[in-house]
């Protein structure tokens, strides 16, 4: 009867949890919390020890594979999705007490949370269980490509064609949108993640050189291009030798990580082709006359807007801050949750 | 191309420094100054960022009514200026900033949801309508049924008139028998559609079954008039009772209003064709009728002519 109510008492919560990092925004708050999403776990000593939380976000990310045995850092979420149910369960739990001061009075939060358009059933409802688990009275979901739209500003309202590309983690979200729906969603599962997957077993082909995620996202962020460019950039990278299996340090150029991150690459590149195919033609005119935006930290990748330009003949733009697109779009739309309803889906 | 080039290489940079002190940067004049610095074309850009020349020229020229949305430019303008070369925060600072929360405005300048009328939908409505006028049907039977009875003996007179259409029937089922009239087998069928009576002789078969059979044989082209039945089971209880009756046939649909000594509406509707209307009420009435020349008026048994009250078409008649 008082539910109107909990909406001044409660603050409502857009929730990104992607697979690299999970963003959080609150009503009235902006973004509050964007850490990775990682959860440490430590077995307690003896025969009966439990497990407990040792860290989550930022902190945990710093102990991927640098554990010791007792303690496991996880990635709960993989290719846009839940992986491990209970942690994604237990880290969104946290994430919410960090922002979310709850006491006897207070209500639990009306939570959006973003989901990939090609997530399946049983995965949304995995994702819509663990935020009702993590304290939630209300779950929305929203598709990401969706959220990125409204995110990048893009008038998703009007009779006119929009397109998002939103290069994430775990996935790349394809989404042409017009009047507040989705015309064409598409998604592969290729994002950040692969790209690191991609240069870690280049390195190890080529150099003969193991080197872990960490690093290969650094490689990645420092020197990592999608379209040859005219400067040539050269990093010093430490690994393990395989052969000598030691640690040794050598050197790697910006070209030879385009050419590690071609299958990835080709992957995005082809979904987005796919999605211009896709497309019904209006929408089509309006997206050559005004570009595909990208959002999500993939659109961050040097060039990554230059190759898709050259592949698609399009323009291609980036947008402000990509990436919150995603978060953005998705408080926003929980700003008007009331009025705003179709955007979210159904199952 | 060439000539435009050619033009700007001369006079543009006096004047780029000029506009430069006396207002704020404009984004296309940077963004021109800096494409002919690096000796770029329009159609070399168009070919690195795939905008077409026409919307090229329209951010050169600063004319953002040519150009998509301010998300789309300001994309737009951060890969012109990566392209040249240029810091683009400035240059982003420079544009006109998207006003917040347009996006979703539209969603709220929209029409309030109409549904859409599926097969349910519209079979719901139709149930309530139906309920609805089966309501006003029965509340205006309800009203004419106590109206016509309400100024009359207290009881109604549905009585009698069952008693007289049993008594009919059986005196239609005696009359072949009787042998009366000597019948046809299409006089036979004939019979019972006949088997109606004037107002008044329906009043004597109550009466007397036997003086009925006569009356039937007598008035062979009657018609079965139920409210005239039931009127003339009224009236011979009603005229002496009370002092002003009017009784009125309709030849054809026509509107009345009666109102009595008090201001009391005793009827105000339109009378269809072949109906009668009998009142009472304290006297004098006074009639507004609408057809004049389609209506039959008789008060106290005795034919008013309407024809010195009507104009046009409209009688007013006082009935004292």
């Amino acid at each position: 009867m008082f539910g109107f109510l909990n909406g001044y008492f409660s603050n409502d919560l857009a929730i990104d949890l992607g697979t690299a990092n999970t963003l959080i925004w609150a009503r009235g708050q902006g973004i509050v919390l964007d850490e990775p999403s990682v959860v440490a776990i430590r077995q307690e000593g003896g025969p009966n020890g439990k497990k407990v939380i040792q860290q989550v976000g930022l902190a945990a990310k710093q102990m991927l594979g640098r554990t010791p045995g007792n303690i496991t850092a996880i990635r709960p979420m993989k290719d846009g999705v839940i992986a491990d149910f209970t942690v994604t369960e237990q880290m969104l739990k946290q994430f919410i007490r960090k922002v979310h001061k709850s006491g006897i009075f207070t209500p639990s939060p009306r939570i959006v949370i973003c989901v990939p358009c090609g997530s399946t059933q049983v995965e949304r409802r995995a994702i819509r269980e663990s935020a009702f688990g993590a304290g939630a009275r209300r779950v929305e979901l929203i598709e990401e490509p969706m959220a990125a739209a409204i995110g990048a500003d893009l008038p998703v309202e009007e009779a006119t064609g929009s397109m998002v590309v939103d290069i994430g983690g775990g996935t790349t979200e394809v989404g042409v949108i017009s009047l507040g729906g989705a015309v064409y969603s598409g998604s592969v599962r290729v994002g950040g993640d692969k790209f690191d997957e991609a240069i870690i077993n280049y390195i190890r082909r080529n150099y003969g050189m193991l080197i872990g995620e960490t690093t290969a996202e650094m490689i990645k962020k420092e020197i990592g291009s999608a379209f040859p460019g005219s400067e040539v950039r050269e990093m010093e990278v430490k690994g393990r030798n395989l052969a000598e299996g030691v640690p040794r340090s050598f050197t790697i150029s910006s070209n030879e990580i385009l050419e590690a991150l071609t299958d990835p690459l080709n992957s995005i590149v082809s979904a987005v082709k796919t999605a211009l195919e896709q497309t019904p033609p209006e929408l089509g005119a309006d997206i050559a006359s005004k570009g595909m935006v990208l959002t999500g930290g993939g659109a961050l990748l040097r060039d990554i807007d230059r190759l898709l330009m050259e592949e698609t003949g399009l323009p291609v733009l980036i947008a402000d801050d990509p990436l919150t697109c995603v978060v953005r779009g998705s408080g926003r739309a929980l700003d008007r949750m009331d009025k705003f309803s179709s955007i979210f889906t159904s199952d | 191309m060439a000539d435009d080039q050619d033009n700007t290489t001369d006079n543009v940079p006096s004047e780029a420094l000029g506009n430069a002190e006396a207002q704020p940067v404009s984004v296309g004049t940077v963004l021109r100054e800096a494409r002919e610095r690096q000796g770029l074309s329009v159609d070399e850009v168009v070919s690195r960022i795939k905008f077409a020349p026409r919307q090229i020229a329209a951010l050169e020229a600063d004319d953002f009514a040519q150009l998509p949305e301010i998300a789309f430019v300001r994309g737009f303008v951060r890969s012109y200026a990566r392209l040249l070369q240029l810091d683009s925060a400035p240059l982003l600072a420079a544009l006109p900033h998207a006003p917040a929360q347009t996006v979703l405005a539209a969603a709220e300048n929209a029409l309030p949801e109409v549904p859409f009328p599926t097969d349910y939908s519209s079979r719901k409505p139709n149930i309530i309508w139906l309920a609805a006028a089966l309501v006003v049907a029965v509340a205006l039977a309800l009203f004419m049924l106590l109206n016509g009875s309400g100024s009359n003996a207290p009881s109604p007179p549905v009585e009698p008139q069952v008693k007289v259409e049993t008594l009919e029937l059986t005196s239609v089922e005696v009359l072949p028998d009787s042998a009366v009239l000597p019948v046809s087998p299409s006089g036979v069928s004939a019979v019972p559609a006949q088997a109606s009576v004037t107002p008044a002789s329906s009043v004597a078969a109550v009466i007397s079954p036997e003086v009925k059979a006569s009356v039937e044989l007598s008035a062979p082209s009657l018609r079965i008039d139920h409210s005239a039945v039931q009127a003339m089971q009224k009236k011979p209880e009603a005229v002496p009772g009370s002092a002003g009756a009017i009784r009125m046939t309709f030849d054809d649909d026509s509107w009345v209003e009666v109102t009595d000594k008090d201001g009391k509406i005793l009827l105000s509707q339109i009378n269809p064709r072949g109906s009668e209307q009998n009142l009472d009420g304290k006297a004098p009435f006074s009639l507004v009728i609408g057809r004049a020349t389609a209506v039959r008026l008789y008060y106290k048994g005795k034919q008013i002519d309407l024809v010195p009250h009507t104009k046009i078409s409209t009688a007013r008649v006082t009935l004292e």
